[in-house]
């Protein structure tokens, strides 16, 4: 006989619940710093970062 | 009761339900890839459409996901399951879409095969942030492909109903694994923290849902009864059950439905065997219980299906005293007749004010004006996410990749320290000349210039090929490349070595010059790094990518202290943040770093 598939996976449900919240937040938390340097050195060449509102 | 039953295919209804699913992702693709253009215009068509169909993909996840518990909690919500598979199918061929175009941009056109590149390109981990993101959607859309494969009923059929049943709960992995697909990949990268709230909204909501709708089902199973001495249980009383309706209750861990009908009372398992759908949710229809999920039906009484069909459930014994419904606990076996017990014909029933649908049925009129409000609520979602997801992503940069704009080049070809071409040269200008004009090279694809290319170094020669520039920065695809026809070997080695501007150390990224510059978009972060592994591993240019706090950036190329190229050795710093020590040089216009792996580690902490 099948058992109620709802009643049993109620445990994994919570387990979701709580892991998958956990991971993002982690994750997120994880996310790399982009330091810049104070200055870069002389006699190097720069052009203007096109993407400084991404960091 | 009929003797012709026979399998209702397609209906209207269904192709009503297709219809408002192909027309939900017409206009949130539309509305994406619109928002994408006109907010981030520099983005390639490429990007623009793996970003739209994962999009698509995840928000249609949610859809299928939250159909569920939603039927769970409100029964009006019941016609969406007729025909979830197709939703499921729609999303999982977004899903594909989204696959393919990145398993090309990434990994097609490099050394290595695209399966194994995308299975090893990301390297190991040893840190959440650099955990590889690509093999955890590549296994979640292994797990939808055999969930749409298999959604058929002709699958479920041959698979038998709890192998199909347990194949097909594997949705609930795939959403993790693409929960940690978009978490340690796209917003490892994306920061507006617009994207993180739309990720986390969905997540609650189906989270939410999901737990609501177990914890409302757990109060059922919770619910104690006691067998009397003949072994009957009480479950309830007669007027408490609307005609042709059940009421549903939980006897030894096994839901069991107990239908009234005509003055009879029958009782059955509840689960039915098509997709352990809920029976005693469903209503007797054409004297046959039926499943308020598929339609799928049962006589009452013995609970089989009426033929030519042969599917059948438990049913149990039950007894009717004094009003009182008794039902014994042990499930007889599937397809059991057992005599209905009956009951005093004029006990009042309540009211049944719940409209029920099937597919094969009408849609009753107030659930036509529920469901025109779901479809509302659904392009109105579908909207909003289009918007604020197009219109969330980071710069990309103003990298520009001439292709199909053929350009000829003619200087003398370098090897080292990269492979390049000195324009304007004769041969004899110093490297340290910086209105010498040096063009760093590449092959196609991900690729450095070719072995006939490079047989050439030292010589004057002409290349065809493409432009690839961003800023002040620019380099060279090579389609072809021959000598000049009264070329002879630069002799003069000591006027191209590199002048020295001094040691640094310096902050910032690893990357494949030929994506930053412009090929791809975005060219550098982790959802990039596969493609810059794969090609700095087949021989593009590594180039060390570093800011200042005034908004200027600097891209150094970087060579080994023997003078060559830096490349394979690097793999592992690729994309992330570095500190790299090491002597800077001028060759012509463009600056080399000279370092080595040793000198180059992760900086993970803002400079303080």
């Amino acid at each position: 006989m099948i058992r109620s598939h709802r009643a049993r996976h109620f445990w994994f449900v919570l387990a979701l619940a709580v892991l998958l919240p956990l991971l993002v937040l982690l994750a997120l938390r994880a996310r790399p710093q982009w330091p810049a340097n104070a200055e870069l050195p002389a006699g190097v060449e720069r052009s203007p970062d096109d993407t400084r509102d991404a960091r | 009761m009929s003797a012709g039953y026979r399998a209702v295919q397609w209906s209207p209804g269904k192709r009503r339900y297709d219809a408002a699913v192909g027309g939900l992702l017409a206009l949130y693709l539309a509305l994406f890839l619109a928002v994408t253009f006109a907010s981030r215009p520099e983005i390639t068509v490429e990007t623009a459409l793996i970003r739209a169909f994962g999009t698509a993909a995840l928000l249609l996840l949610h859809v299928v996901l939250t159909i569920g518990p939603l039927t769970r909690l409100d029964r009006r919500f019941l016609p969406l399951l007729w025909n979830r598979r197709h939703l499921g199918v729609t999303m999982f061929l977004c899903a594909l879409a989204h696959g393919a175009l990145a398993l090309y941009q990434f990994h097609f056109l490099g050394d290595r095969n695209p399966l194994v590149s995308l299975l090893t390109a990301e390297g190991g981990s040893g840190s959440l942030a650099r955990f590889p993101f690509q093999p955890l959607g590549f296994l979640a859309l292994a797990i939808l492909f055999l969930m749409a494969a298999t959604s058929h009923d002709f699958w479920l059929a041959q698979l038998t109903a709890p192998v199909w049943k347990a194949l097909h709960m594997g949705v609930y992995l795939a959403y993790a694994l693409v929960v940690a697909h978009v978490a340690l990949g796209a917003l490892q990268d994306e920061r507006a923290p617009a994207l993180a709230a739309l990720v986390a909204l969905g997540l609650a909501a189906i989270l939410g849902l999901h737990v609501g709708a177990a914890i409302g089902e757990r109060a059922i199973d919770a619910e104690v009864l006691k067998a009397e001495a003949d072994g009957f249980v009480a479950v309830g009383r007669v007027e408490e059950i609307a005609e042709k309706r059940a009421k549903v209750l939980s006897l030894g861990g096994e839901r069991v439905a107990v239908f009234r009908y005509d003055g009879k009372i029958s009782a059955i398992s509840n689960v039915c065997q098509h997709q352990n759908g809920p029976l005693g949710e469903g209503k007797i229809v054409d004297g046959c219980v039926t499943c308020p999920w598929h339609g799928y039906q049962y006589r009452p009484e013995d609970g089989a299906s009426p033929a030519p069909f042969t599917e059948r459930v438990p049913t149990f014994r039950v007894r009717v005293a004094g009003g009182r419904i008794l039902v014994v606990p042990r499930p007889l076996a599937p397809g059991t007749r057992v005599e209905p017990a009956t009951f005093d014909p004029a006990t009042p029933a309540p009211e049944d004010r719940e409209a029920f649908f099937v597919g094969y049925l009408s849609l009753p009129k107030e659930l036509k004006r529920f469901h025109r409000r779901v479809v509302g609520g659904l392009a109105a979602a579908f909207v909003l996410v289009a918007v604020v997801a197009g219109v969330s992503q980071r710069p990309l940069g103003a990298g520009q990749f001439e292709y199909g704009l053929e350009a000829r080049l003619e200087g003398l070809l370098r090897a080292e320290p990269i492979a390049a071409l000195w324009a304007s040269a004769d041969g004899t200008n110093a490297a340290g000349d910086p209105s010498l004009q040096v063009i760093p090279l590449v092959g196609v694809g991900k690729h450095g210039p070719s072995p006939e290319t490079l047989a050439l170094a030292g010589r004057q020669v002409r290349i065809l090929g493409s432009w690839i520039r961003r800023g002040r920065e620019s380099l060279f695809e090579v389609a072809s490349a021959e000598p000049l026809p009264d070329s002879k070997s630069a002799s003069d080695v000591s006027a191209a070595a590199p002048w020295p501007l001094g040691p640094a150390t310096l902050r910032g990224e690893i990357v494949d010059s030929k994506c930053y510059l412009g090929v791809m978009k975005p060219g550098d972060g982790k959802s990039h790094r596969a493609c810059a592994v794969r090609c700095i591993s087949g021989g593009s240019p590594a180039a060390f990518v570093a800011r200042d706090e005034t908004g200027s950036v600097a891209v150094l190329w970087l060579v080994s202290p023997a003078g060559a190229a830096l490349g394979r050795e690097l793999l592992d710093l690729v994309a992330e943040p570095v500190e790299a020590a090491g002597e800077l040089a001028r060759v012509g216009d463009r600056v080399i770093f000279v370092t080595e792996r040793a000198r180059i580690r992760r900086a993970e902490l803002p400079v303080s």
